[in-house]
């Protein structure tokens, strides 16, 4: 293994799973996102050499992850409708690599640009620059947009519990 | 619960969620990727130095044709550069854009051309004056063929430091997130954008770094 398809191991090793939640969390699908991050990093292992001095390549592997739904969407000249949660995605939150329905449903519930926005600052840990970066949006509507999806995920997750307990 | 509380609590709920696709799945896709790149960037070469070589379409009007200097003309494009340095560009198909742009580029044309996205490239600037647009260095030819383009850009008015990006959308475009329009103008990643929609033609300067015309 040479020097590049090291550091480029080294690199899926450490980021993956944290893209792979980032953009989980943007698309709300989780095996969509795995096709899609799985794509964006097949895409950073071919242009490796750009991608290792890019000053935040998971960032460049989510917006690519991204971008790559986009361009799909744009090419099948569609809208996909989001799936309902799959199988892997559990009701009660606590089942070994399974993720809780109602966090997946607060989420889905958000505009796609807040669930970005929320996604980049949970799982990338970008600041509010970085994230504005990423996204090609202005430093304040980042902080808008985190402050909204906050307010609505608080909502709709202290209200989850209820709905479940009607059911 | 304060907002550090509940942000916590999100992404703690995906901490399950795991990549299961192998290194060596991705390695094998992207090295296919990367043929795919290079096979294309040597088609789109063996083709121009075919016509060159051979001759086939390519005609030097040197005389008898006021105005016009070179002509190279594939199956999908044409581009004559005239005597006074403008280059007419015919777009029949959107097909063999790398061979556009390489021989706009050997025409002294800073020129960077997509078919595929609207967002500029992570990394690439727009530069944010469309008034730089309006001073003819690129337009619309006449005698447009059907469903194609006809484009007239100045090479000597392409502001040092910068590429002129030119973006070809096949049939009537309907913009979608995250493009907006307003008044004319297209808006991309923050970027201003000129052009007309039906077909899709849009023109932005970005600067002259490898992210914007790698």
């Amino acid at each position: 293994m040479d020097t590049d398809s090291a550091g480029f191991a080294e690199f899926y090793q450490a980021a993956r799973d944290d893209c792979l939640r980032a953009v989980f969390a943007s698309v709300g699908d989780r095996q969509a996102a795995e096709d899609l991050v799985a794509e964006a990093f097949a895409r950073a292992w071919a242009n490796w050499r750009k991608v290792r001095r890019h000053p935040a390549p998971r960032a460049w592997v989510v917006r690519t992850a991204l971008n790559t739904r986009v361009s799909w969407w744009r090419r099948t000249r569609r809208e996909v409708p989001l799936p309902e949660p799959r199988a892997d995605v559990a009701g009660d939150g606590s089942l070994d690599g399974v993720v809780d329905r109602a966090l997946i449903t607060a989420l889905r519930r958000l505009p796609v640009r807040q669930r970005q926005v929320v996604a980049l600052r949970l799982f990338l840990d970008l600041d509010t620059a970085a994230t504005a970066k990423t996204l090609g949006i202005a430093p304040g509507t980042v902080t808008a947009h985190l402050a909204r999806a906050v307010a609505t995920l608080r909502e709709e997750l202290s209200s989850a519990p209820r709905e479940e307990s009607r059911q | 619960m304060n907002d550090e509380d509940l942000l916590t609590m999100v992404r703690d709920g995906f901490a399950p969620a795991r990549m299961t696709t192998p290194a060596e799945a991705i390695a094998d896709r992207g090295r296919s990727l990367r043929r795919r790149h290079r096979a294309r960037q040597a088609a789109a070469g063996g083709v121009l130095a075919l016509a060159l070589g051979a001759g086939l379409g390519v005609s030097a009007l040197t005389a008898g044709a006021p105005g016009a200097a070179r002509q190279v003309t594939l199956a999908a494009w044409t581009v004559s550069q005239h005597s006074d340095g403008s280059i007419a560009v015919t777009i029949r198909e959107l097909r063999d854009l790398p061979a556009l742009q390489a021989r706009l580029a050997a025409d002294g044309a800073r020129v960077t051309i997509s078919d595929s996205s609207l967002s500029l490239p992570h990394g690439c600037v727009a530069v944010r004056s469309a008034s730089q647009l309006r001073t003819g260095m690129v337009s619309f030819g006449s005698g447009k063929p059907a469903g194609g383009y006809v484009l007239d850009i100045r090479p000597s008015l392409i502001p040092a430091g910068q590429v002129l990006r030119i973006l070809l959308i096949p049939g009537p475009f309907k913009p979608t997130p995250p493009v907006t329009t307003s008044q004319g103008t297209v808006t991309v990643h923050g970027g201003p954008v000129t052009g007309v929609t039906a077909p899709g033609v849009f023109f932005t300067l970005v600067s002259d770094t490898a992210q914007c015309t790698s």
